[in-house]
């Protein structure tokens, strides 16, 4: 037993002094071995993606809220409308989608020449099934479901022909179904499999599901049948023959990969490391901004302290957005000065720094509040308790290290920043809970109109489950709602300019830097680019020498 | 057989006479001095950070460069070792004194007792240390004192085996008998016949323990289960330092040389004691 005790310290040390070795050794010529399989690869026309996010939760896309999992989905599942690169409408499944005079009645036209992976037909009865699914809360629906709205039900009027009912007008319904989380799933396959589907992934895109290793990787092949693609593609099945998505977690092992040549295209490229792979002749970073509700700190309003809304503001007084600019993005991620990232629809400047970065003023609030004392740490005190905030975050570089700068921003006014690094499923989950204990948590959203994920974060309706602030009012409930109904530029443009206001207004949350699609890709990758959601596309790509 | 506190001068000169032990205790004091004094030590506040010396090599004046949000790595370091030596004794501390109540209770008593200790030992060591460690650190959340509590649980079962052992041989002995025979309570035996005569291999162990406990919280904040940011612990340290590994390399390889050499430093220091203690038991 003394013996073993004496040894497990030195396997451990050896463990670490490989490990370490592994990962410094230059990378620069690859191992013949991973040339071999780049070769292969390119000869079979064989493209595998790295993604960062192994957490993302099912490729159900009715189910999903991740975006990386509707990275791997989009490509199976195709959407009744899609949008050009300036977020037109464009036919997909649909040829065709008119609405009511109220809006509260759509009529949807399908195509009539579609067919599923398993053989089935595209009816109208099948999308109706696919609406019907998104609603069943047996779907437990993130994404899919809220997009649908006030919907109470579609009527086959025959093969090709649907109408599609909701309780109240609903201008942006053609938006929603753009979205890759509307995707059309096998009503056939979804019978045959029922819970099991998730194994049996069956729809109508340019590429089949093969297999999934969980949180590791998933295989697709080309669907050789596809001829129905949206007119912003070419013609014809996918270029590739299939496609791996590979999960892998380390920032460095995903930089490794791409420059050994053993995977083409990396997403996320850490802001620190976008010189390198820019500068390397066999490699660049194509980026694309995700506009839509910045990545930001937002606050729940029902846990103190942070139900105070002195403490909010005194929180944003605190940050310097420069300094974090400085420190960890370098001008490759946009600042954020508002709840909104700049370049969404209906963003409005003038709420942007109604914050501004003033610690002298942070520390009145602060002391306004009570908090006066300060301890040997250097954190203020109100009758014996630390001022403390529990933050929660899911990992990664651009998640925790701003969150880190924050947490030294916040010192210097003497508030404690707990940074609690968890599984984004688990930040959602514990942030979204109506008796959450967490202050404060990161997340941002994106897409071009701001209507919907403005109706989902701030809604009294998705209170405990998406609403993180837990704030919600009648008057914001309403011009919401307003916002979804009319199909008028002007007014909305005024809703939503209202709707900035209230929500920047009342602090329910500090934006902090808009997010950026950022891939790593190799020269040998042709026709990569992205959607105006900053999804990457990949059935225009093709693998040149 | 008690003459443990007469010869202490003894064992403390066939310690140093053993020149790597005798170096191992002087890295190890100073490091300690440091560790206590590491608010004059440290030339910088290891949690200030600062944007305009965002990772900066190391050079004369950050001996041991800067970190990503410009925080001074020789500093950490230093904080650092309050950190891990803390850790260190107080997980080991735990594995002891539940290793030895649990193996004298199981060593002396036999029987039942032994048979319910020993099998609740062996369900723990079917696991993986490091494994069971994750497992109680998952249950009580994620924090530097749950590692220690983890670390130390995790530990135990070796604590409990060597006592048992020790104490069941002791048990058996002739002065045991005869202290038995003169009427002494059976905590007078365990406590001033059998304890002392035992003590030897559990000192080894437990500063062996030091040393894995330092690796094992390391290791537990390396996977972001220890110390949560700012902390500057060893592990997680190393951890962060991944993300700029190849533009800094200095991030990751002083907080690990610093958890490499105190971890080799105490264990050539357990090996000294264990030669200084007890000459005859020669296990290698």
């Amino acid at each position: 037993m003394l013996k073993n005790r004496l040894r497990t310290p030195w396997i451990w040390l050896v463990a670490i002094v490989v490990l370490v070795a592994g990962c410094v050794a230059p990378t620069g010529d690859a191992p013949a071995m991973e040339e071999d399989a780049a070769m292969e690869s390119m000869g079979s026309g064989s493209l595998t993606i790295g993604i960062r996010n192994v957490d993302y939760d099912t490729f159900d896309p009715h189910a999903s809220a991740f975006t990386q999992a509707a990275y791997v989905f989009r490509n199976i599942f195709d959407r009744l409308i899609y949008l050009d690169d300036n977020a037109n409408y464009v036919a997909g499944l649909a040829t065709a989608w008119e609405a009511s005079d109220d809006a509260t009645e759509w009529t949807l036209t399908l195509r009539d020449d579609v067919t599923f992976h398993d053989g089935s037909a595209l009816t109208a009865g099948v999308v109706k099934f696919n609406f019907d699914r998104m609603k069943d809360p047996a779907t437990e629906s993130k994404q899919a479901g809220p997009l649908l709205g006030s919907y109470t039900g579609s009527e086959v009027i025959d093969d090709t022909t649907l109408k599609v009912t909701f309780e109240t007008p609903y201008a942006l319904f053609p938006f929603a179904l753009s979205s890759p989380f509307m995707g059309i799933v096998s009503q056939q396959a979804v019978e045959e499999h029922g819970d099991n589907f998730t194994d049996a992934l069956t729809g109508s895109g340019p590429f089949k599901f093969v297999s999934e290793i969980p949180g590791n990787e998933v295989v697709l092949e080309r669907n050789d049948d596809y001829n129905w693609g949206p007119s912003i593609f070419h013609e014809g099945p996918a270029h590739l023959e299939s496609v791996v998505f590979r999960f892998i977690l380390e920032e460095e092992a995903r930089l490794s990969a791409l420059e050994t040549g053993e995977i083409l295209i990396i997403d996320e490229v850490p802001p620190a490391a976008v010189d390198r792979v820019q500068g390397n002749p066999d490699t660049s970073v194509l980026g694309a901004p995700k506009v839509g509700l910045a990545r930001g700190i937002h606050f729940n309003t029902t846990y103190p302290p942070t139900d105070d809304i002195r403490m909010r503001q005194a929180f944003m007084h605190a940050i310097d957005r420069e300094e974090i600019d400085q420190i960890v993005f370098k001008g490759v991620y946009p600042v954020a000065y508002q709840l909104l990232t700049r370049g969404v629809k209906f963003y409005d400047a003038s709420f942007e720094n109604m914050f501004p970065y003033d610690p002298e003023r942070s520390v009145e609030l602060l002391e306004e509040m009570g908090y006066t004392e300060i301890n040997d740490d250097g954190y203020r005190m109100k009758d014996g308790e630390v001022l403390s905030l529990f933050h929660a975050t899911f990992p990664g570089y651009v998640a925790e290290l701003p969150a880190e700068v924050i947490q030294a921003q916040l010192k210097r006014v003497g508030i404690e920043f707990l940074v609690n690094v968890m599984t984004g499923t688990a930040m959602m989950d514990g942030m979204a809970s109506m008796d959450s204990t967490f202050n404060t948590a990161l997340i941002g959203t994106y897409s071009p109109d701001p209507g919907l994920f403005l109706d989902r974060m701030y809604h009294s309706s998705t209170l405990g489950t998406r609403n993180w602030s837990k704030w919600a009012n009648d008057e914001l409930d309403a011009l919401l709602r307003r916002g979804l109904e009319t199909g008028d530029e002007a007014e909305r443009a005024e809703i939503y300019a209202e709707v900035q206001r209230i929500i920047n207004e009342n602090a329910l949350g500090a934006g902090i830097y808009a997010n950026v699609s950022i891939f790593g890709v190799s020269s040998k990758v042709d026709g990569f680019r992205f959607d105006p959601y900053a999804h990457p596309e990949i059935f225009d790509v093709s693998i040149t020498e | 057989m008690n003459t443990e506190r007469g010869s202490f001068r003894q064992i403390l000169g066939t310690l140093l006479r053993n020149r790597a032990a005798a170096a191992s205790s002087v890295f190890l004091a100073v490091l300690i001095v440091c560790a206590v004094l590491a608010p004059v030590v440290a030339p910088y506040d290891p949690l200030a950070i600062d944007a305009d010396k965002v990772l900066q090599p190391p050079g004369p004046e950050h001996w041991f460069g800067t970190d990503d949000t410009g925080r001074d790595v020789l500093s950490r370091v230093v904080w650092g070792a309050r950190i891990s030596l803390r850790v260190g004794l107080i997980s080991s501390g735990i594995s002891t004194i539940a290793g030895l109540i649990l193996g004298l209770l199981s060593g002396f008593y036999g029987g039942v007792v032994s048979f319910v200790i020993l099998r609740a030992m062996d369900l723990l060591l079917a696991f993986p240390g490091v494994l069971l460690a994750i497992v109680i650190v998952a249950i009580l959340g994620a924090s530097l004192e749950n590692v220690m509590i983890a670390v130390g649980i995790s530990a135990i079962p070796a604590f409990t085996r060597i006592v048992h052992g020790s104490a069941l041989a002791q048990n058996q002995l002739d002065f045991v008998d005869a202290a038995r025979l003169i009427g002494s309570s059976n905590g007078r035996i365990v406590l001033r016949h059998i304890l002392p005569n035992i003590l030897a291999p559990v000192i080894v162990l437990s500063t062996l323990q030091v040393a894995s406990a330092i690796f094992g919280a390391a290791s537990l904040s390396f996977i972001g289960l220890g110390a949560q940011p700012p902390t500057p612990e060893w592990g997680a340290m190393v951890s962060r330092g991944r993300y700029n590994l190849r533009e800094a390399m200095w991030l990751s390889t002083f907080p690990g040389l610093a958890i490499a050499l105190v971890v080799v430093a105490i264990n050539i220091l357990g090996d000294g004691l264990r030669d200084a203690l007890d000459p005859r038991m020669q296990v290698r």
